[in-house]
């Protein structure tokens, strides 16, 4: 049975049990309330970023589901490369994306709790700070130096020894 | 059916990287390398906490080291798992110039007939102190560097031959490769054959006789014909190694199991990986440095000045025998040192 989702903008998907269940709020929420007709509201999410997780969800529907105990398995984490993105996934995150959607698409992973789409949106924010210096990054992000040039002295001494590590 | 009407939600502003939540952060930043760690954290002071997160930090050791991280985090020395620090005492114990005494070295005791450590000669040392063979029958030298980052390198084997040396040390053989897999139970490689395959070795002395032979053109005062030995450390380079995964390590291993007679006349600065990967940034120029102290810092001033004097010998890609990378003999090394 179909399952109903309505985004914060009123525009509603429906979208088959398998895929709405890679996320995990929303395999909870279906495992509780049982099958129903009605619209599932999302006021977190708009439109267009629902669309785009839901994109991702269809695509990714026949794998196996990461066990919910992941982060507990220490040695587990060590096979999480940052560049371990497959492809498609690259491609996905690419396509007409600003920094804005990619915010959104990580803020709607984590409400909706689908962590492989969290990961990968990390992931993709991580490869686009590596090799840019404080400055590069800063105007990439839109982020305010809110330092004293004192504090801004300190910090950078603080952090030489990983300069080149 | 109708939709069910939605609360009036207040439209939220458009995210950015620094609105995000701090947990969310701190979960991009566990996909960072440390140099990237340190340059966020200079970015702002919200990215400044975020970089100084514990999680972030035990996310960066269990990748770079292993099971190493989880070691080191839970030593005595470390206050209550802190892994920014248990990663930065790693990172000390893994510089990817290993210096002498570092070096495992089997009979390193404080032994006047085996190995000793002496006080590095006044030329281009790059350790303090470096060790000294006196005379053994056998040994192995060894460097274990992990979590060395993705790259090319150059292992470096920077030695000395003394005097006595001639003739004594014809079956050394020199190793690196690159172990990605279990880097917490290192396999030991046993020196097999290949030192002393014969074809090998004369390939390789062959090799080494071209490389020299300019080199005794060019200094006709030098120390080949004036039957002394170089003052300078000699870098004898194997071929290039190529780490492609994230972070792996890297062992340099310099061996000489045949027993025919006694080994004597080597002197070892430093096992070195020099990076071939271009350093593009500005920010990483100061590489070192910070890493090693000012101590360091003063000796490689002095050994830069020293570099053009210094001579070195290319060795060709002889062996390539399962993980070892590159193996060679420096027999003919010595023999041009030695006997000329």
């Amino acid at each position: 049975m179909p399952v109903i989702l309505q985004a914060s903008d009123g525009q509603q998907f429906t979208i088959s049990k398998p895929v709405a269940e890679r996320s995990m709020l929303l395999k909870n929420m279906l495992d509780d309330v049982g099958e129903n007709e009605q619209a599932i509201p999302l006021p977190n999410v708009s439109g267009p970023i629902l669309a785009a997780v839901i994109e991702y969800c269809e695509h990714h529907k026949d794998e196996a589901m990461p066990a919910a105990d992941e982060d507990d398995k220490v040695f587990e984490a060590s096979k999480k490369k940052p560049d371990d993105i497959d492809q498609w996934d690259a491609d996905f995150m690419k396509q007409g994306k600003g920094n804005e959607e990619l915010f959104e698409i990580i803020l709607a992973a984590n409400y909706l709790d689908i962590k492989p789409l969290l990961d990968l949106g990390c992931k993709t924010v991580a490869n686009m700070i590596k090799g840019k210096t404080p400055e590069q990054i800063r105007e990439m992000f839109n982020i305010e130096n809110d330092f004293t040039p004192d504090e801004e002295e300190q910090i950078r001494r603080e952090n030489e020894w990983a300069a080149d590590a | 059916m109708p939709p069910i009407p939605l609360q009036p939600v207040v439209p939220a502003p458009a995210p950015t990287f620094s609105k995000l939540p701090l947990e969310l952060c701190v979960q991009v930043a566990k996909y960072l390398d440390a140099p990237s760690v340190a340059r966020l954290a200079q970015t702002s002071r919200h990215f400044a906490t975020v970089s100084q997160d514990n999680q972030v930090w035990a996310s960066l050791s269990l990748r770079r080291f292993g099971s190493r991280s989880v070691d080191a985090a839970t030593a005595s020395d470390i206050h209550e798992h802190d892994h920014r620090a248990a990663f930065k005492q790693l990172l000390l114990a893994n510089p990817l110039n290993c210096p002498a005494e570092r070096l495992r070295i089997i009979w390193l005791t404080p032994n006047t007939h085996w190995w000793t450590l002496t006080a590095a000669p006044a030329t281009n040392s790059r350790s303090p102190v470096v060790a000294q063979l006196n005379v053994v029958h056998w040994f192995d030298v060894r460097s274990t560097t992990a979590g060395v980052p993705r790259g090319e390198y150059t292992p470096t084997f920077r030695l000395r031959f003394l005097r006595n040396a001639h003739t004594s040390l014809d079956h050394v053989a020199l190793r690196a490769w690159v172990q990605t897999d279990s880097p917490s139970h290192e396999q030991y490689v046993p020196n097999s054959g290949d030192a002393q395959d014969p074809t090998i070795s004369s390939r390789v002395e062959e090799a080494l006789g071209q490389l020299l032979e300019p080199l005794r053109v060019d200094q006709p005062m030098g120390f080949f014909v004036a039957r002394s030995l170089p003052e300078n450390w000699i870098d004898i380079r194997l071929p290039q190694i190529k780490v492609d995964s994230e972070y792996a390590s890297v062992i340099m291993e310099m061996t000489d199991h045949s027993t025919a007679r006694p080994k004597r006349g080597l002197q070892i600065d430093c096992f070195e990986l020099v990076s071939n990967t271009a350093v593009s940034d500005t920010a990483l120029e100061e590489r070192q440095v910070h890493l090693q102290g000012q101590e360091l810092k003063e000796q490689q001033e002095t050994s830069d000045n020293n570099d053009l004097a210094s001579p070195s010998l290319e060795l060709p890609d002889t062996v390539i025998n399962g993980l070892r990378i590159g193996g060679a003999s420096i027999a003919g090394a010595v023999r041009y040192l030695a006997g000329l």
